[in-house]
């Protein structure tokens, strides 16, 4: 009787530390979340509704913010810019490391290593120290408040190099290459029918990631670009954020919700691989 | 016999060097370079050729309108005096210890739940945990300002609404808070990140190892402490590390929060924004350079002081 007594009590306990960590544990989902749930949530209510109160409940203001925003800034025209951006970057960074990576797999040749190292220490070089060099470059170059500048550099993406190169060396048969070079393919041709294929999840995985990365890309855009009508979407929640007279509260967390349910949804729908390439971040440690 | 085998040998021989000759017209190797050479160029002229040209900027007198004058080491020297430089570095540090242990205490204390535990949608809350991380600095802080905002931002509302605060609360007055409050957004912002990389780690050790300790008889902290924490050395090195460059190096926030001037007292001014601002407001581009660089050198020295006690101690263990 007792020691099924003691085993009652051994169980509850456990059960009882179960529940509380389950708890902890949604608390802080609520906690990530919640902002974010606000946000939605008040980019649906009028500022008069906003200012007055807080509510777990959408309103029905929508289309009146939208107004609201739009008439401040051209919020869509950034979004267009951003996705501009965006993807182009991400065409040219996937291809071109898929490219390089796949160069570094394929074949041998002379100071492979010495390379592949230099490439890796290309990643570790701090952003800032470049910043003041490359504005002074493009601005020599007239091209202050043109795109190339933001999107060209993605040809060399280290990182991206590095993980499909990874996934390459598993993925490559050396085999299939030399059979497609004995029926007379040109070695281009070879990379683009056989190797890109096989490495597409690979790049699959860092095209999300660098969508991701250039879509938040703040520091550059902002030295670069000047022009309003070419800002994208950081640099218009810059702008409404700093522009403290007459606000519309409701548009303001409209704008934001722009910049940011786009990326949610891509999150949601591609959870793995983006964890997947975080992962693969952690294994170089 | 003995010259027959010698000459089969031969045989073969002469094989084997017809076909590397056929070989090498298949041999393709050179085109290695054409393959990563795009990488290369594009590095050199995106990449390499801009830091150098910082380098250069650093000596020299730079408005962004008159060409450069060589001034030698005279921007350097200047940084190593200026208190606005080191109140900037001072700041960072400070905020980015705010965010950081927070940070560190949450990632490990998650990552042993869920390494432990059979925890029912493990996914699902992972993906909370860092849904945060690939949203835009710039949109969170924007938020956040909105909900720290005087007099009816959110957070001031809740407040009054439970009647814990009578009179509204100006947050982004307050130095300590504010400083504090870059430190929360970061925690929330990169626990997840964080967590994932661990988590990474744990999966990694061997459940054989628990098992054996666990018949010695060990509790779950005993476990904790003894075996995964020295196991996740290399990994906690490589995360702290990160997290080291990219906290000296934190600007988004900061100066999305305080309009770009640090306020209030300066307390959020950054050394990356005392760069921006030197450069891009008061048209200042050879000093910035120097504040590049000696950033850059300052966090070179950080790390490896890190990298080498780190390498220090494993010595002492072994």
């Amino acid at each position: 009787m007792r020691a099924s007594d003691i085993a009652g009590t051994q169980r509850r306990a456990i059960h009882s530390r179960r529940i509380g960590m389950y708890a902890c544990l949604i608390l802080l989902a609520v906690i990530s979340f919640m902002p974010f749930y606000m946000m939605i949530v008040n980019a649906t209510r009028s500022t008069a509704d906003i200012v007055s109160g807080f509510s777990l409940l959408p309103g029905g203001n929508l289309a009146q913010n939208f107004k609201e925003m739009q008439s401040r800034v051209d919020v869509l025209n950034a979004f267009r810019n951003s996705f501009i951006i965006a993807a182009s970057t991400t065409v040219l960074s996937c291809y071109f490391s898929a490219l390089t990576a796949y160069g570094f797999v394929a074949y041998d040749f002379r100071f492979k290593n010495g390379l592949f190292t230099l490439l890796l220490v290309t990643m570790m070089i701090p952003g800032q120290l470049s910043i003041i060099g490359f504005y002074k470059m493009v601005k020599g170059m007239n091209m202050l408040n043109s795109y190339w500048p933001l999107i060209l550099p993605s040809i060399a993406t280290a990182a991206t190099v590095f993980f499909i190169k990874q996934y390459a060396e598993g993925a490559i048969s050396r085999s299939a290459i030399e059979s497609a070079r004995i029926d007379g393919a040109g070695e281009f041709k070879i990379f683009n029918r056989i190797g890109l294929p096989v490495l597409s999840p690979a790049i699959f995985t860092m095209g999300i990631t660098g969508f991701i990365a250039s879509w938040n890309n703040y520091m550059m855009p902002l030295i670069l670009l000047s022009d309003p009508k070419k800002f994208t979407l950081p640099l218009i929640i810059r702008m409404l954020n700093a522009d403290s007279q007459d606000r519309s509260v409701g548009g303001m967390y409209l704008a934001i919700a722009v910049s940011i349910v786009p990326i949610m949804i891509v999150f949601f729908i591609f959870s793995r691989y983006i964890i997947d390439g975080v992962n693969a971040g952690g294994d170089k440690g | 016999m003995q010259q027959a085998v010698d000459r089969s040998e031969k045989v073969k021989k002469g094989k084997v060097k017809a076909v590397r000759k056929r070989r090498s017209k298949l041999n393709k190797n050179h085109y290695g370079y054409y393959f990563i050479a795009p990488f290369f160029i594009v590095f050199l002229i995106f990449g390499l050729y801009p830091i150098l040209y910082t380098l250069y900027l650093s000596f020299t007198q730079y408005d962004g309108f008159a060409d450069p004058t060589f001034i030698g080491t005279a921007n350097y020297l200047r940084v190593f005096q200026d208190p606005q430089f080191y109140a900037a570095l001072q700041n960072t540090i400070v905020m980015w210890v705010m965010g950081v242990i927070p940070q560190f205490v949450f990632a490990f204390l998650l990552s042993a739940v869920f390494s432990y535990n059979r925890i029912k949608g493990k996914g699902i809350l992972r993906a909370l945990y860092y849904l945060p991380r690939l949203v835009t600095a710039v949109s969170i802080s924007a938020l956040f300002n909105q909900f720290l905002s005087y007099p009816s931002g959110l957070i001031n509302q809740v407040l009054m609404q439970f009647g814990w605060v009578k009179e509204p609360i100006n947050f982004l007055s307050n130095p300590l808070f504010t400083q504090g409050s870059v430190g929360l957004i970061h925690w929330w912002m990169f626990y997840g990140n964080t967590m994932i990389l661990v988590m990474a780690g744990m999966t990694a050790i061997s459940s054989s190892l628990y098992e054996a300790a666990r018949i010695d008889g060990a509790n779950s902290w005993h476990i904790f402490w003894k075996i995964t924490m020295p196991l996740l050395k290399p990994i906690t090195l490589y995360v702290f590390l990160n997290s080291l460059i990219g906290g000296l190096q934190s600007f988004d926030v900061q100066q999305i929060l305080t309009g770009g001037q640090g306020a209030p007292q300066g307390k959020l001014m950054t050394v990356v924004m005392y760069l921006y601002n030197t450069a891009f407001q008061y048209n200042n581009y050879g000093y910035s350079a120097a504040i590049a660089y000696y950033l850059f050198a300052f966090i070179a020295l950080a790390s490896s002081v890190v990298f080498i006690s780190r390498l220090r101690g494993k010595g002492h263990r072994a």
